[in-house]
């Protein structure tokens, strides 16, 4: 559809390229999701300026020939009306006669002088190349849709316009006629008492037309004064403006932005700096992740022996920490784990079988990320239940300690816990949370995230255990947030998310949830909060993400839930009728 | 207790019914599973030595042994499958069972033992244990089958055979090469039946069928492929395909349904006698089947009877294929006052799909208490057809009449793991509920965001 594709070219534009932080400079050199989430705001931030200015810089050179060409297509069929326009003209100007060219010129800056008076734009000048048309982002996101072939600005799709009426309803004519003479067909209209202060009935339109057509449209509405505002309705009814997000599990190919601010070879602090083997081995698994597509299976990593030495010391060291710090869910996950052969010191766990016992225990799945992927892509693989991990292994010189996260990270530390049903749950339920967020919210939902699933901690018969996957896959930092070198707070999302962290050393405050099931409440009833205008579900059988915006999609939803409803019936009546 | 029933050696057809009486001689079916928690649950401990012993002591042959975290008490239980015909396994249960907190016996082979529950699949991986346990119409043919005199066409339907008992869970389905014959006996039955299904299918089956046309290549000059089908259904509502060489056991086809796979033959009915079928072939099965389960209402309606027959007993089996027969296979429903046909045998069938519309047969309402008790006929139109209000309204009554099947537990799919889960204990209801509970409040923060 023409308003997706415009809403994947307003993620093209706007999204962070591969290795930016080379590009950019990002001063930071540890990994921390809330920075990355903070560092992808600002560059998406300068990024839409940028394009923005650009565009409209580039309008401006085309203006005046796009008057012309517009009076000489209208002359003919508007006769009545340019006579009218005429009249008007002449109550407004000296007697004086014009030659047919020159007044066609000057019919037209007329009536942006109008539209532009109208609109309180300061620029009140008569010389056409200096009008600032200020394109929105819906016009530029159509242009660069429509600009793709010259089927697709040919290409009839289907639109939904909501437009502001400051005139009352009356002046909706105006705009169905101009859809006509754009050869539009109406399909539906439908108008409400306006909430915004100064806007008589707010119009909901929906059409079918040419992608370059209803370009052409947005243009001609926006330069009349009689609109306060417009926009335009992706099919679902989400605005195109809004964020990007997928809506299945293949569309998670989209979702490998990658951050990859730290890498060996930048930084001469980084442990294996100085080792070209190791760098080499690097590039080599980053070159299978990049090659990985939706549905493939996960590719065989024939690790060294060194790399394997790395995994044992660590292994070995989480085996003894474990039994006495880590929650109980994390305690069965890991002997899961070791009975089924998966987790031996002998061996690096490949991520094919990982993802294979996921899938069989929570229905997680995994995929290989090159490096560091942002924020929003990264959490909004959560949403499908799938968690992109790395397959480098961290320097043998330093293996209790890796500047970013490593595969023996996310397999000692995430993997366990992905396996239990409650927190893959709450993992899910983050991951939803980020779909069509705000980047100021995508930064509260990082934070949240770093002090629940990266170091959390949870009460267990009145004993603090670590749960988050840095501590329990760092040794040093499990101790220190067991003792009383730090701050312990329960855990609520709302102060949470806006806590300031450190990465530099360890943290000085840990948050501690009463219980997986007490978090995930609480963190539900946060982000009901969020300005998000929907909310999304996931579908497994499918694994397709539903947008909850209208009422049908709601009473699908409501059958679900009383089908739910019966078993539960029917489970309790079994338990109380003795067999 | 239980009437003790008939066995037979082999899989035998019940006179004038499609359910069938299940062989003992299939050695799969003859094991049987066993779920514990000794009371000394820790995995360590010698609880485990001494359980293994009695059935040692009893000369029980064990085939599989499985130890897991138990969600009923602390500490582990035990998924042991036996033997069944090996040793004493009643006095081995009897012994076992003193020394557990919990006890479950899921067989196939449970007539001597009252409290035995049958066994059923509880991983979608589990249907490759009887997807061969084929009971007629395999590649063997009978004498008064249209094809038994061709021997191309048995040769034919051995070729298909070996596809669907080769097949596991998980495999892409294998590509079929139809020869130019089969492509015009497809043929003609498409160009038939697409004259008949905009004035006599449901909305639903209209709705899907353009869609397969675009997306899956149906067209008279083209037999589908059910590896597209089967990614076609997946995307819209979870349902996937299994190759399947015949007619399989009730209880093992429904069993499918739970897991939202359907069995589908590949091979096509004999070319001398395209209108007509003596058991489904691919056109029953693509033009019948698929399309229904491409609509999200009618998917869970399907899944509600496969879940229903899980660990169910005989009786209950055949009235819920009964069921199945007077609904998926020969249902009517009323759309906007008018009737109109969704069952897979009428939307497959020209003569009877008129037939069924018209004043001739007798109509009812769906009610599963009374449909699953009705008699009907295999080799004539039916006399009798149920009529639904809607998908959704029977699935509800579904899963009540599911109520009154006598097995100690519920069941629920559990889509991400794809698999089956027993609701048989608090914690697993607790997690039913909190299941429930999360779909509320999405329900509940959608309303409030819902521009209304």
């Amino acid at each position: 559809m023409m308003a997706v594709a415009a809403a994947q070219k307003n993620r093209e534009m706007f999204a962070i390229k591969k290795s930016y932080s080379i590009e950019n400079g990002y001063p930071s050199r540890r990994r921390s999701l809330v920075d990355d989430a903070r560092f992808e705001t600002l560059v998406v931030k300068q990024t839409k300026q940028t394009v923005l200015e650009e565009a409209r810089s580039k309008a401006n050179d085309d203006s005046l020939e796009d008057c012309i060409v517009q009076a000489q297509e209208h002359i003919p069929s508007e006769q009545d009306v340019e006579l009218q326009d005429e009249h008007a003209n002449l109550e407004n100007l000296p007697l004086e006669e014009y030659v047919p060219v020159e007044e066609d010129v000057e019919f037209e800056s007329v009536e942006q002088e109008q539209s532009e008076s109208q609109s309180q734009e300061p620029e009140g000048n008569q010389q056409p190349t200096k009008n600032d048309y200020g394109l929105t982002e819906d016009e530029i996101l159509l242009a660069n849709a429509a600009s793709e072939s010259s089927d697709a600005e040919a290409a009839m799709q289907s639109a939904a316009l909501v437009v502001r009426l400051k005139e009352g309803i009356s002046s909706l004519g105006r705009i169905l006629k101009a859809i006509e003479t754009f050869h539009g067909t109406v399909q539906h209209v439908e108008s409400r008492q306006s909430r915004v202060e100064g806007v008589d009935h707010d119009v909901l339109i929906k059409l079918d037309m040419t992608r370059g057509n209803l370009l052409q449209l947005i243009r001609s509405l926006r330069q009349s004064g009689s609109f306060s505002s417009m926009n335009l309705m992706a099919d679902n009814n989400l605005n195109v403006k809004a964020p990007w997000f997928p809506k299945h599990a293949s569309e998670l190919d989209n979702c490998n932005h990658l951050m990859t601010k730290y890498e060996p070879d930048l930084d001469m602090n980084h442990p294996g700096f100085a080792d070209k083997v190791y760098r080499q081995r690097r590039k080599e698994i980053a070159e299978i992740a990049f090659a990985y597509k939706y549905g493939d299976p996960i590719p065989f990593i024939d690790y060294s022996d060194v790399e394997v030495k790395t995994w044992r010391s660590v292994f070995k060291t989480v085996q003894d920490l474990a039994p006495k710090h880590a929650c109980a869910e994390y305690r069965a996950a890991f002997q899961k784990l070791q009975d089924e052969q998966i987790f031996v010191e002998t061996r690096l766990p490949q991520l094919q079988e990982m993802s294979d016992f996921l899938r069989k225990n929570t229905g997680f799945s995994l995929r290989p990320a090159a490096g560091l992927l942002t924020a929003r892509d990264f959490l909004a693989s959560l949403a499908f239940r799938i968690f992109q991990s790395t397959q480098y292994v961290r320097h043998v010189n330093s293996p209790y300690h890796t500047p970013e996260p490593d595969s023996i990270h996310e397999l000692l530390g995430h993997m366990p816990l992905l396996a239990d049903p409650s927190f893959a749950q709450f993992s899910q339920e983050i991951g939803l949370a980020s779909l069509g967020a705000s980047d100021e919210e995508i930064e509260k939902l990082s934070t949240v995230y770093w002090f629940t699933v990266e170091f959390g901690l949870c009460k267990e018969h009145g004993q603090i255990k670590a749960y988050g996957a840095g501590l329990l896959s760092s040794y040093g930092e499990l101790l220190h947030a067991i003792s009383d070198k730090c701050e312990h707070r329960a855990f609520e999302p709302a102060s949470t998310a806006v806590q300031p962290y450190q990465d530099q050393e360890y943290q000085p405050i840990y948050y501690v949830a009463e219980s997986f099931e007490d978090a995930k409440d609480k963190f539900r009833r946060w982000v009901s909060t969020m300005s998000r205008p929907f909310e999304v579900r996931f579908n497994p059988h499918t694994e397709r993400v539903e947008v909850l915006d209208s009422v049908d999609k709601l009473e699908t939803l409501v059958h679900q839930m009383n089908t739910e409803i019966l078993h539960l019936t029917n489970a309790i009546s079994k338990l109380r009728r003795p067999f | 207790m239980y009437q003790r029933q008939v066995s037979f050696d082999k899989p035998t057809r019940v006179e004038d019914s499609a359910y069938i009486v299940e062989g003992v001689d299939i050695k799969e079916a003859r094991n049987t599973c066993l779920l514990f928690s000794p009371k000394d649950s820790s995995l360590s401990s010698g609880a485990l030595a001494n359980i293994l012993a009695i059935f040692k002591k009893h000369d029980i042959n064990l085939v599989h042994i499985e130890s897991r975290s138990s969600l009923r008490v602390p500490g582990y239980e035990f998924f042991v499958e036996a033997d069944g015909k090996s040793g004493a396994l009643g006095k081995a249960i009897e012994d076992v069972k003193e020394q557990c907190s919990y006890f479950n016996i899921i067989s196939r082979d449970y007539k001597d033992n009252a409290t035995a529950v049958p066994w059923f699949p509880r991983r979608i991986r589990d249907l490759d244990r009887f997807a061969n346990q084929i009971l007629s119409y395999g590649s063997e043919l009978d004498a008064d089958h249209p094809g038994f005199t061709d021997p191309e066409y048995r040769k034919r339907r051995k070729y298909f055979a070996d596809i669907a008992y080769n097949y596991k869970h998980g495999e892409p389905l294998p590509h079929v090469d139809y020869t130019k014959e089969e492509i015009e006996t497809w043929g003609i039955i498409f160009r038939n039946l697409t004259k008949l299904y905009k004035t006599h299918a449901c909305r639903e089956y209209n709705h899907v069928f353009p869609l397969l046309v675009d997306n899956c290549g149906f067209r008279e000059d083209n037999i589908p492929q059910l590896e597209d089908v089967s990614n076609f259904l997946r995307d819209c509502t979870g349902f996937t395909l299994r190759p399947v060489a015949g007619l399989l056991s009730s209880r093992d086809f429904l069993a499918g349904l739970a897991f939202r796979v359907f069995h589908s033959t590949q091979y096509i009915r004999h070319p001398s006698k395209p209108m007509y079928t003596p058991e489904p072939d691919v056109c029953h099965e693509l033009m019948g089947h698929v399309p229904l389960f491409a609509d999200p209402a009618f998917a869970q309606f399907s899944q509600e009877i496969g879940l229903a027959s899980l660990g169910a007993p005989d009786d209950y089996i055949e009235k819920l294929s009964t069921i199945f027969w007077f609904t998926v296979e020969y249902g009517v429903c009323r759309q906007e006052g008018e009737l109109k046909a969704y069952g897979a045998g009428l939307l497959s069938s020209y003569g009877e799909l008129e037939y069924c519309l018209t004043d001739k047969p007798q109509l009812k309402d769906f009610e599963p208490e009374v449909t699953g008790v009705t008699k009907y006929p295999i080799t004539q139109f039916q006399p009798l057809y149920y009529v639904a209000d809607s998908f959704e309204t029977a699935k509800e009554k579904t899963i009540k009449f599911a109520n009154s099947i006598p097995r100690p537990f519920g069941v629920r799919y559990n889509a991400y793991t794809q698999s089956v889960e027993v609701l048989d204990s608090k914690p697993q209801i607790s997690n039913l509920m909190d299941n429930i509970n999360s779909e509320f409040q999405i329900l509940q923060n959608a309303v409030a965001k819902l521009r209304v």
